[in-house]
């Protein structure tokens, strides 16, 4: 959304990221593999798992964060076309079964005849 | 009117969350009267199976690149607008997730992600998702004209309706592309992909060491089911990162889910709590995943799985 907005580019799940100058080039999963994207100038990105090494801060940085301005900025125009009229649990598990593990085996069949999975 | 459905295809053919999009918008123009419209990027063989699964027409972008969510939007836009469409449907999947929310913000309509049934329409529009990992399900209304669905994938299932769809290819101008793919890297193996997976076949820390794999892998293709792992697994390099599940990784809704030696973290439920039935196969008696299993045997997994994979080669052997 925030790329139609401002009007660029987006590449959503990235799972690398190489920056040279104004070319990025972008590693991104697609159904049964990957691939790799090339974007020049400014872009909008979303980030999958492995992107990057998250950096822990340090003391120092969290003291320094700490004395650092805080600006809130309120939010402007936009309506809203969305609403959640209520939230509901999802249906109670039944009880597990447990097989003996010596009869491992008997899952195969149990699967089969009785939770018609395979 | 039509329900525009937005898919993308890998190979020639639509991908299965794909056809599951046009199914769902096949179900929804059942008890509204419309027809189904679906588009996709890139080349298809034939119909690509849009037919079979409900849709009546499918327009093909030869000239647009489907990871170029500017161009799939700039196409998808003008669909709607010659369809007169209201209702735009597509998978929560990697593409529709670069091209919903785009969508919506050009049309500024309303949307809802990783919907997980058909909208009750009985006072005003509403759709159901599953929210706080999971624990939750939000019912969501959608006030605007025009309104957005993106499906979770393996969640409305897969019935043909028995029809074919008129191909015709899309002319319109997409623009100019933002973006250019250098290399695709797909991976020759007949294995379902992780999301995709009807049965899959899962396993941790428990399993000690990557070497000690072989048993899953037999297992699952005994099975015809997927591997996969959990994070700690992906994060020490024994699997890559593709394979893990989970709240960080692929959130997966197989018809059955196996784990071996997992212990069953909240984040690590999360991504498969959909599954509609969980084995569960752990030294621990006390590991909480028994909690959310059907199924349970509290055993090592080296002595379990070569049990299992004797069990299902009999199976087989008597289908």
């Amino acid at each position: 959304m925030i790329a139609e907005l401002v009007g660029l580019p987006y590449v959503a799940m990235a799972t690398k990221l190489d920056l040279d100058g104004d070319t990025a080039t972008i590693e991104r999963d697609i159904q049964g593999g990957s691939e790799v994207l090339e974007v020049n100038g400014g872009f909008v990105l979303s980030a999958a798992k492995g992107m990057a090494e998250q950096r822990i801060p340090n003391m120092r940085g969290i003291m320094a964060a700490r004395s650092k301005p805080l600006n809130v900025i309120p939010p402007s125009g936009g309506e809203s076309h969305t609403s959640v009229v209520n939230y509901e649990l999802p249906p109670a598990k039944a009880e597990c079964k447990y097989i003996d593990a010596e009869n491992a085996g008997e899952l195969i069949a149990l699967l089969h005849s009785e939770a018609k999975v395979i | 009117m039509s329900i525009v459905v937005f898919v993308s295809n890998t190979k020639g053919k639509i991908n299965k969350a794909g056809l599951e999009a046009i199914c769902y918008a096949a179900d929804m123009a059942k008890t509204s009267g419309d027809s189904v419209t679906a588009i996709t990027a890139g080349s298809v063989e034939g119909d690509g199976g849009a037919g079979a699964y409900g849709a009546s027409k499918l327009l093909v972008g030869a000239s647009v690149n489907h990871s170029d969510s500017t161009q799939v939007t700039n196409m998808v836009n003008a669909v709607i607008s010659d369809e007169g469409a209201s209702m735009i449907v597509t998978s929560h999947d990697n593409d529709g997730k670069q091209v919903a929310p785009r969508l919506a913000a050009r049309l500024n309509c309303g949307i809802v992600t990783g919907v997980t049934g058909l909208p009750d329409t009985s006072a005003g529009f509403t759709v159901k998702k599953n929210v706080f990992s999971g624990k939750a399900i939000a019912q969501v209304s959608i006030t605007s004209d025009k309104k957005i669905l993106a499906i979770l994938p393996n969640s409305h299932g897969l019935h043909e309706h028995g029809g074919s769809a008129e191909v015709s290819a899309w002319s319109g101008d997409a623009g100019a592309a933002s973006v250019t793919v250098k290399e695709v890297k797909v991976e020759e193996s007949n294995v379902v992909p992780l999301p995709e997976a009807e049965l899959v076949v899962s396993a941790g820390r428990g399993m000690k060491g990557p070497e000690n794999w072989g048993m899953i892998e037999e297992l699952a293709t005994e099975l015809g089911a997927t591997t996969a792992c959990s994070r700690p697994v992906s994060d020490i390099g024994w699997r890559p990162h593709h394979e893990h599940v989970g709240q960080t990784g692929v959130a997966i809704r197989p018809n059955l889910y196996i784990a071996i030696g997992i212990s069953g973290a909240i984040q690590h439920l999360a991504g498969v709590n959909g599954s509609k039935k969980i084995v569960v196969v752990n030294t621990d008696s006390e590991a909480p995943f028994f909690k959310a299993a059907d199924y349970g045997i509290v055993g090592d997994a080296f002595e379990v799985v070569p049990k299992l994979i004797a069990a299902a080669k009999a199976f087989n052997a008597s289908k």
